[in-house]
């Protein structure tokens, strides 16, 4: 399935969210990178049809999708940012009431549970009230919803959100596994979510999107301005207040420190290999970032 | 179906809301048993041989109105009267003498009958009643040429309907008497109208609450047949707890009394009817009034998922919901003047329409481009056309939802 964001624009009230928001999607997985308060949760939850844009088109397959607004829906998997469950439902229950409201019946459904249960393994919990689920738990109860269907189109706003590492790398890999036939747009801030598993990445700040470009692209265009530099402890202090620094570490007497700049910082400043946390840090806070 | 399974758990077949139900159930049953067990402020042997002589002294002179009979117990209560005078004094011997008890009430059945015929003693001229005042106002508006009149119409319909069900007959009606009590309209605000919105109240905030809000709007039935599946739990739900109402409250007036006789006595034996024109037995009319019930209960809550539909918290929802309410149970106690402007609310707010003694026992009739239509059916029409609205626009509210 084919998605077009058609110069999407939302505003509450006076306040722009939004501004001409557009790119394209079709298979594997598409990261949606900015930080709090960049935008993205709306158009997540204008693309999950949850909120109405103020203007602009979302396609499917080149036509509106208010044409095709159940046929969209039939197709689409969805996960928000925050999610709580029923205190009355266990695993099952929730499940089983997620494949209802998707149209999923009988046998079909049941299937579908068991095969999802075991993919997010969670099969020995299902029985268990999920209120009483651990982070990571509900989180993986919360993609088997949005996989019950077994959707063409699955949008996912901060999944790995308040996860420990371990759970975040497992997370990771179900995404990637789920995303071989399927459109997934990943919706994060933290950066190496995106980078381990995004074939394509838009950059959004400020309600504005840049193109929507893979992640070597993004890494290409920060070649040149990554610096590694070894600096005392006392002037690192005073530098990194208007400097753009991704790393620090300690290295003998003082550190080294990685730093992201247009120019070279240093004369004796190493150029280093950039990465996408740099193209992300120059992106967002360096002041000359600017969204292709 | 299965929709509607689990909307149903969600709202009302889950652990707490059945223990919660069978707290409600208890609570029901002693009310009612508290009530009907004060049939005189006598306790142990000694209350219950005041019952039995109080009841087989009904039950001897049950039937139509015995002339010599009235005559003795008039007698008896105007000496009574004399003795103890007419307020709380005659009420503290009559709770303690079964004997004084009959025959006060046996005087006013005399005076029921009067009434029958001859109308109460302060006619209002806007509502006449009676038999023979009721001839003489046709009478009237024939001479006057006024056959074809709304007045003309009320009047005459009100004789047929009085003809027709006859004069007042002398029943055991104690135990319906309790029972009908849970009919009334405080009982049904305070113990089933605010229960039933607290049960409603999270249909749809638990949603918001829950952050599910944005998973069901996104799928394929999130909706409209979502809603069809909240409408039906809520509305299943209000005939539960009604239903658990009036069982435990029948329950409790059987523990408190225990003899259902009256069961098949005419609907007018009945204390709060005895202007009803319904041609009904007791029976059938508890039957009637339970049926009535639920389907108040039932038109309450689909009032209350509309509000619930349009709020994002529980407190919320419940607030507007009693508010609702209490200020439609106090239009009743306006100013007449007050009460003529705005009848509409006083005669349709939803405590009203729960009323089953006021909406079944009352004559009221209202001019329909000149016909006379019964509160009955009037209030009928009204409870379907506010259903039809709360259920339209919930399913506008679901369309339009979004989550911000």
């Amino acid at each position: 399935m084919k998605l077009t964001v058609d110069r999407i624009s939302k505003h509450y009230g006076k306040k722009q969210a939004l501004t001409g928001v557009s790119f394209e999607m079709e298979n594997g997985v598409y990261g949606l990178l900015g930080p709090n308060g960049a935008g993205k949760s709306s158009l997540i939850r204008i693309l999950a049809g949850v909120m109405e844009a103020s203007e602009g088109e979302i396609l499917v397959n080149g036509v509106n999708r208010r044409k095709r607004e159940r046929e969209y829906r039939m197709k689409l998997g969805y996960l928000p940012q925050s999610l709580d469950f029923y205190p009355e439902f266990t695993g099952l229950d929730y499940l089983r009431y997620i494949a209802a409201l998707k149209g999923l019946k009988g046998a079909a459904a049941e299937r579908k549970i068991t095969e999802l249960a075991e993919q997010v393994r969670l099969t020995g919990d299902l029985h268990r009230k999920c209120v009483h689920y651990s982070g990571g738990m509900k989180r993986r109860l919360g993609i088997a919803q949005s996989l019950l269907n077994d959707p063409e189109v699955v949008i996912l706003d901060e999944p790995t959100a308040g996860l420990d590492p371990y759970e975040r790398i497992k997370f990771r890999n179900l995404i990637s596994l789920i995303s071989r036939d399927r459109t997934v747009l990943l919706s994060t801030h933290i950066v190496s979510d995106i980078e381990s598993i995004a074939k394509e990445t838009v950059m959004i700040k400020a309600g504005m999107v840049g193109n929507m470009q893979s992640n070597q692209s993004f890494i290409k265009d920060m070649e040149n301005k990554v610096w590694l530099y070894r600096m005392p402890v006392d002037e690192l202090v005073e530098y990194q207040n208007d400097h753009l620094i991704s790393h620090v570490l300690p290295a003998g007497d003082g550190m080294e420190v990685r730093i992201v700049s247009e120019d070279k910082p240093f004369p004796d400043a190493i150029q280093a290999a950039p990465t996408l946390e740099d193209a992300y840090l120059y992106e967002f806070h360096s002041g000359e970032g600017s969204l292709r | 179906m299965r929709l509607f399974q689990y909307e149903l758990k969600k709202l009302f077949i889950n652990r707490n809301r059945i223990i919660l139900l069978a707290v409600l159930f208890i609570l029901y049953m002693l009310v009612a048993w508290v009530s009907a067990k004060g049939v005189f402020e006598l306790s142990g042997a000694e209350g219950k041989k005041a019952t039995s002589l109080y009841t087989n002294l009904i039950a001897e002179h049950s039937g139509k109105l015995d002339q010599e009979q009235l005559v003795r117990s008039q007698n008896i209560r105007d000496a009574a009267i004399a003795k103890f005078g007419a307020g709380e004094g005659l009420m503290v011997r009559i709770n303690r003498d079964p004997e004084l008890k009959f025959h006060v009430q046996y005087a006013g059945f005399g005076k029921k009958v009067n009434d029958y015929w001859n109308g109460p003693a302060e006619q209002s001229k806007d509502d006449i009643k009676g038999i023979y005042p009721l001839r003489d106002k046709l009478k009237e508006l024939e001479a006057a040429g006024q056959t074809n009149h709304f007045e003309y119409r009320k009047y005459s319909s009100r004789l047929d309907a009085e003809l027709s069900i006859g004069e007042p007959v002398f029943e055991n009606t104690v135990f319906w008497n309790f029972f009908f009590i849970r009919f009334d309209g405080f009982m049904i605000v305070f113990l089933l109208l605010l229960v039933l919105t607290y049960f409603i109240s999270p249909l749809f905030t638990q949603e918001v609450r829950t952050e599910m809000d944005s998973i069901v709007l996104s799928t394929v039935k999130g909706r409209r047949e979502i809603v069809t599946a909240k409408l039906l739990s809520a509305g299943l739900t209000a005939a539960v707890v009604t239903i658990v109402y009036l069982a435990a409250s029948f329950a409790g007036t059987w523990l408190g009394y225990g003899d259902m006789s009256g069961f098949g006595a005419p609907l007018r034996s009945l204390e709060g009817f005895e202007s009803s024109l319904l041609p009904l037995s007791i029976g059938g009319a508890a039957l009637l009034g339970t049926l009535w019930l639920i389907f108040s209960a039932v038109l309450f809550s689909l009032a209350l998922a509309y509000i619930s539909s349009k709020l994002k918290s529980q407190s919320a929802a419940f607030g507007i919901g009693m508010v609702i309410l209490l200020a439609g149970s106090m239009s009743n106690y306006f100013s007449s003047e007050i009460k003529k402007l705005i009848w509409p609310v006083v005669d349709f707010n939803f405590g009203s329409l729960a009323m089953v003694n006021v909406i079944f026992g009352q004559p009221k009739a209202y001019n329909w481009f000149g016909l006379p239509l019964s509160y009955r059916i009037a209030a009928c029409v009204v409870g379907f056309v506010l259903a039809l609205a709360a259920v339209l626009f919930t399913y506008a509210a679901q369309r339009k939802r979004s989550v911000a």
